[in-house]
């Protein structure tokens, strides 16, 4: 064998020193017969005082005790994290220095969260080795969060979906057989063309739980005729876009212009975690504290990595932040320290109105309601108004997502009109473009589809769908239950509601029930508890596998377009729905086929992309220059203050000027005469921003708003279809704020119950994959130690949760009808489950948080925190777990739990977690549908 | 105990001292202590003001090096400060401080442990069979053995990808911009430019454990790094996947508490 040159240098310059206690095994040993004269090479064994000189060379002997196995590998070789180190005198070189020479970089987009962060993927012979964020992003710009590192696990995993299933057995009893693409697509377009030819096509309902291929999912559904298109919204962000929308109408998302602001002020919104436009956001936020001097407060009932890494942290009572908020606007009023011009230029109420409404929100009110101190309340509202206009709210699920939510919300965004903040530099900004720059556009697009679902536009939900279609994606299994619709056919993608919606064993009980859901197609990447639930299921590919178009709304405040291309061959029998959609929709045939012109997948994308301008550097435009650079941004001046754009002579032909100085063209609002100039003014019905919104008072009363609408030249917004008639809901047109009722009178041992994501994972997808769940899979409920010892909890012990639904919603949505639920201490019980408890300083003494992403009972051995797939994992005939074998999953993986349900046995920060979906009920807001999932009254029983 | 500069703190000589009863013969080591010469010196700025503990960094290296489930090359350690309602969560985002005088060198008997170019301390794998007395002298818990090859992996400074110009692979991910690596002997680098900036808004920049004497090549800014560091490995240890669990978030003496 080869001996290496220098060791051996090393080994005679020793000589002599070395003596005679030298041990065996040394340089080219193996083929010395003589016995190590020490029963062990010095390894960690400790040094005996006086023990001779240390051992000193290469002990081959030693290394050939104590070396592993090598790893298994299958025909796909060595997956990630199995590092094959090559042993010593191997030769060979690790970090491999050539790993980066003659490597393809490939542009993408991520789509581990709804960030969507452009990337760039490191292919070597048809291998991808890394992905990496990219810089020329212009919202994320390089960085890239630890799931959009954890790709590889998504990408190459022994269990991930290669190939179409088809049950055998019962629907939910996991037993599978492999089917062709043709079987699928056969058998699926059979069932579609059927209930086409019912007369019913609206009860084809397709749901998805993450999607970025807009154009292509709407193309294929608008062909076959069903407006029955579901998703996730409500559960996410419904209230936050309504709350914005109230405001602005032009857009639903805020865009804090938090790099150049001096004062960040945050309610429930965990950034530095999670927030769609996470990492975007969250560096601004960074650089506006640590280069421009920015404060960050953060309210927030737990101590999120966000609130923990603020300036400042305050604990509101779950549900108050509106309270606080009002208060803090009391303040700033009444001290005079508002923006006087603001406020009477450019919002539709007077400063006196203001101060009315304003009135009974005093700090000493909050305080009393919120538990936050009045001092603070003052003080920080003095902060914040001092600083503008770079000065920024920012909010999310925290304040919104619950049942009083849009009243959260609305009270906080006014804080930015009242202080002048609102489209300034280092202020509270938005901008038209949600998506991509229009200059892209697809080619031609079916007509929409005009039928009409309960399940996609329940009638007691006033702004779920009047300005966007937000829908209400959590009442969908309950209005099935209820017998209010039916669906012959249910496509999900990239869906797991069984683990993500509310009341997980009502969601499970209507998937897995025929006669409610007569046909389960699920298309995903891999086999989740929705899949679990399907009829048939088809694979998938990853976004490193498939072409997309995609972008969201830019912190920079102007459009983007990035491209998704695939980075290597789809592994297995995996497509994308653009690949396989039109073989689907020309076997269905009836006129579908017309929109699916011969052409391929890369054709399609090239038409698409075709106004892509070209870079005067390279020389290229359209498809190339996305694929050479994967992003292109416009220049078009960042949206601030949008509304002071003046109208130009050639906008105000033919309009006219009504009394109150609003500018109509055909009858459309498109601007505002300021000091007698014509100005763009805000997209609303009083062109102003709508502090008083008397759209949503009269659409709440199903009144007709159609001059309201005309004039804010938002043709999108409609007004309620008749099958809204009789559902009545009080909207206050003001800002208003209200306690649920069942928060009013806790007993000692009720808490109310918040949730949260982690950083390392989004809601539902991410547990699957390794090197995240190695950080994240197990979620103990988080209780102040004050309220422990009360209960008489200490750290680690398990505890009974018992959950109860919400009287206010008893009491405002009756037709929810939750009468089947038990009634016990004056509530109805929704569930109960056995956790242990964690005891944190940083949460309100009066709440229990736990996470959700955790509990899953399929997704991959990986999520549910098993070592070797169950025997009876049926659907493992749709993988290829020969050829991806990971070997480093079988031999490393280390937090498997082996207590087998006994508590007193359960090692903590072992197995994967419990699913909080159990017990949170589905708990829409009555005005705008979002789930509340922070809200819950839960008791507390120690075990 | 961190301490700007060079004053040591007050501890006892045997827990302070590196484990210099391990060390071979100044003669075995001297040349591999001795970077070879390219004019650069590499060092590392942690900001752990701005650090909110992602993991990115981890997974990145996770990704690039091949560490296996168990193990860590990079490791951020959390903290939680405080009582109810002042409580603040601290992020300490740990590696190999790539030590001027690294007592990993000293002390491996075969000699896989050296300098490259700028001074990254790295391991010969053609060499290196197991030995693991680097993991008993390491004072900041910064190597483990791998599990399958029995050889010691440690932070390697990226070098396979620095030599072809781009950055350590967790350098660029870092979505708060905490981690800076670079030439602290080039003026103009992205380092030096943070660190400058750190100096000017008078952040202190501190070191772990000096009083071990090993020349870290890594500075910190912000309180993280004291408030962390009696959780940082010690000698024999290797960062473990504890670090991550829930219960260990807390602070010292809550943890105290509540056992």
């Amino acid at each position: 064998m080869n001996r290496d040159v220098s060791s051996r240098r090393r080994f005679l310059t020793l000589g002599l020193s070395a003596g005679a206690a030298f041990a065996g095994g040394l340089v080219g040993c193996r083929d010395s017969k003589k016995e190590p004269s020490r029963p062990d090479g010095g390894g960690s064994a400790a040094q005996e005082a006086g023990a001779g000189p240390l051992p000193q060379g290469i002990d081959l002997e030693k290394w050939n005790r104590i070396k592993g196995e090598p790893y298994r590998r299958g025909s796909f070789g060595l997956m990630p994290g199995a590092c094959a180190l090559p042993g010593p005198q191997a030769k060979r070189n690790w970090p491999d220095r050539d790993k980066y020479k003659d490597v393809e970089t490939i542009p993408g987009m991520c789509q581990l969260c709804s960030t969507v962060c452009g990337i760039v993927g490191y292919v070597k012979d048809g291998r991808l080795i890394k992905v990496e964020g990219n810089p020329k992003d212009p919202n994320s710009r390089g960085h890239l969060c630890a799931r959009g590192q954890a790709a590889l696990n998504h990408l190459y995993h022994p269990e991930r979906l290669l190939y179409p299933l088809k049950r055998v057995g019962a629907r939910g009893e996991g037993r599978w057989k492999r089917i062709s693409w043709d079987e699928a697509l056969d058998e699926i377009a059979e069932k579609l063309k059927a209930v086409r030819q019912s007369g019913h096509p609206e009860e084809f309902a397709f749901h998805q739980g993450r999607q970025r291929s807009k154009d292509a999912l709407k193309r294929f559904l608008d062909a076959f005729g069903t407006s029955t298109q579901l998703s996730h919204r409500s559960l996410c962000s419904g209230n936050r876009r309504a709350a914005n929308l109230s405001y602005l109408w032009e857009s639903d998302w805020d865009l804090n212009d938090v790099e150049h602001s001096k004062y960040i002020l945050n309610f429930g919104s965990n950034a530095f975690e999670a927030h769609q436009g996470h990492v975007p956001f969250a560096n601004r936020i960074q650089n506006g504290r640590f280069r421009n001097g920015a404060k960050l407060v953060t309210f927030d009932v737990r101590l999120s990595n966000t609130a923990g890494s603020s300036d400042e942290w305050f604990a509101p009572f779950p549900g108050t932040d509106g309270a606080v908020a009002l208060a803090m606007g009391h303040t700033i009023l009444s001290e005079n320290r508002h923006d006087e011009s603001f406020l009477e230029t450019w919002t539709n109420v007077s400063i006196e109105e203001l101060r009315e409404l304003y009135e009974p929100y005093t700090a000493d009110w909050a305080e009393r309601i919120s538990g936050v101190p009045a001092s603070d309340i003052r003080r920080i509202a003095r902060e914040f108004a001092g600083a503008a206009p770079a000065a920024t709210t920012m909010c999310n699920r925290g304040s919104s997502a619950h049942i009083n939510g849009f009243y959260n919300d609305r009270a906080i965004n006014l804080l930015n009109a009242l202080v002048g903040s609102v489209g300034q530099k280092g202020g509270w900004c938005w901008s038209p473009w949600g998506g991509l720059d229009p200059v892209v556009q697809t080619p031609p697009m079916p007509p929409a589809a005009q039928t009409t679902s309960i399940l996609e536009d329940p009638p007691e939900y006033p702004l779920a769908n009047v300005w966007r279609r937000m829908r209400v994606g959590e009442i969908v299994y309950l209005y099935l239950l209820q017998g209010r619709a039916r669906l012959q056919a249910y496509m999900t993608y990239n869906l797991d509601s069984p683990v993500t919606w509310p009341e997980e064993s009502l969601t499970q009980q209507v998937l897995g029930d025929e006669s409610l859901i007569e046909f389960h197609v699920c298309i995903n990447a891999f086999y989740n508890e929705t899949a679990h639930f399907a009829d048939i299921v088809l694979p998938w590919t990853t976004y490193l596998e498939r072409w997309d178009l995609d972008a969201r709304a830019s912190y920079n405040l102007r459009p983007y377009v990035g491209l998704r291309t695939p980075m290597i061959e789809p592994l297995g029998e995996s497509r994308d729905v653009r690949d396989f959609f039109p073989e689907l929709a020309r076997r269905i045939g009836g006129g579908m086929e017309k929109w699916y012109p011969e052409q391929d997948v890369r054709d399609y994308m090239q038409q698409w992309a075709a106004a892509v301008p070209e870079n005067p550097q390279t020389g290229k435009s359209g498809l190339d220059r996305l694929l050479d650079e994967g992003v292109w941004e416009s220049d078009l001046e960042p949206f601030y203050q949008p509304f002071l754009r003046p109208l130009s002579a050639e906008d105000m032909e033919g309009s006219e000027v009504d009394s109150g100085g609003v500018i109509l063209k055909d009858g459309h609002g498109i601007g505002i005469m300021l000091d007698g100039k014509p100005v763009r003014g805000f997209k609303t019905p009083s062109r102003k921003f709508e502090i008083r919104s008397a759209f949503i008072h009269k659409i709440g009363r199903n009144e007709d708003c159609s001059e309201l609408i005309a004039r804010s030249g938002m043709p999108r917004t409609k007004n309620r279809p008749a099958e809204h008639r009789g559902h009545d809901v009080e909207i206050s047109e003001m800002p208003t704020w209200f306690l649920p009722r069942e928060m009013e009178d806790l007993a000692d041992d009720e808490l109310i119950m918040t949730s949260f994501k982690w950083n390392v994972h989004n809601h539902g997808r991410t547990m699957n994959l390794k090197w995240l769940a190695e950080i994240v899979h197990s979620n103990p409920a988080w209780l102040n130690p004050k309220t422990a010892h009360q209960l008489g909890l200490g750290d680690g012990d398990w505890v009974e949760l018992t959950s109860y639904y919400s009287r206010e919603l008893e009491h405002r949505s009756p037709h929810l009808k939750r009468a089947d639920l038990v009634e016990e201490r004056g509530r109805r019980k929704v569930a109960t489950m056995r956790v242990p408890i964690v005891t944190m300083e940083g949460i309100h003494p009066q709440a229990l948080a736990m996470s959700n992403s955790c509990g899953h009972t399929h997704y991959t051995s990986v999520a549910q925190a098993k070592r070797t797939p169950a025997k009876t994992a049926g659907h493992l005939v749709g993988s290829d777990s020969q050829k991806f074998v990971d070997a480093d999953w079988e031999r490393n993986m280390w937090w498997e739990d082996t207590s087998s349900g006994d508590h007193s046995d359960w090692t903590p920060n072992t197995g994967n977690g419990w699913n909080q979906n159990r017990l949170i009920p589905i708990a829409p807001d009555p005005v705008s549908g979002q789930q509340s999932y922070h809200d819950t009254v839960i008791s507390i029983r120690k075990l | 105990m961190v301490v700007a500069g060079s004053a040591a703190a007050a501890a006892e000589p045997s827990e302070a001292a590196v484990h210099s009863d391990k060390f071979q013969p100044e003669s075995f080591w001297k040349d591999r202590m001795q970077a070879p010469e390219d004019g650069k010196k590499l060092g590392w700025f942690i900001d752990t003001r701005r650090c909110f503990g992602c993991h990115a960094c981890e997974v990145s290296c996770k990704s690039e090096n091949d560490v296996p489930l168990g193990n860590f090359i990079r490791q951020t350690i959390y903290q939680d400060e405080g009582e109810y309602p002042k409580v603040a969560r601290m992020f300490l985002p740990m590696s190999c401080q790539h030590c001027e005088d690294a007592p990993c060198i000293k002390a491996c008997p075969c000699g896989a442990l050296h300098k490259e170019s700028g001074g990254t301390v790295a391991i010969d794998y053609n060499t290196c069979c197991g030995h693991g007395t680097c993991v008993d002298v390491c004072p900041y818990g910064a190597i483990y053995m791998d599990p399958v090859a029995k050889q010691a992996v440690k932070c390697h400074n990226c070098y396979h990808r620095t030599e072809l110009g781009m950055e350590p692979a967790c350098v660029p991910t870092c979505p708060s911009e905490a981690l800076h690596f670079g030439d602290l002997n080039d003026p103009e680098s992205e380092i030096n430019r943070a660190m400058n900036e750190a100096r000017e808004a008078d952040v202190e920049l501190t070191q772990l454990r000096p009083e071990k004497q090993t020349r870290p090549r890594m500075w910190f800014a912000g309180p993280a790094a004291e408030v962390i560091e009696e959780r940082i490995p010690k000698e024999g240890e290797s960062y473990s996947p504890d670090a991550y669990s829930i219960f260990n978030w807390k602070g010292g003496k809550e943890r105290e508490a509540s056992t």
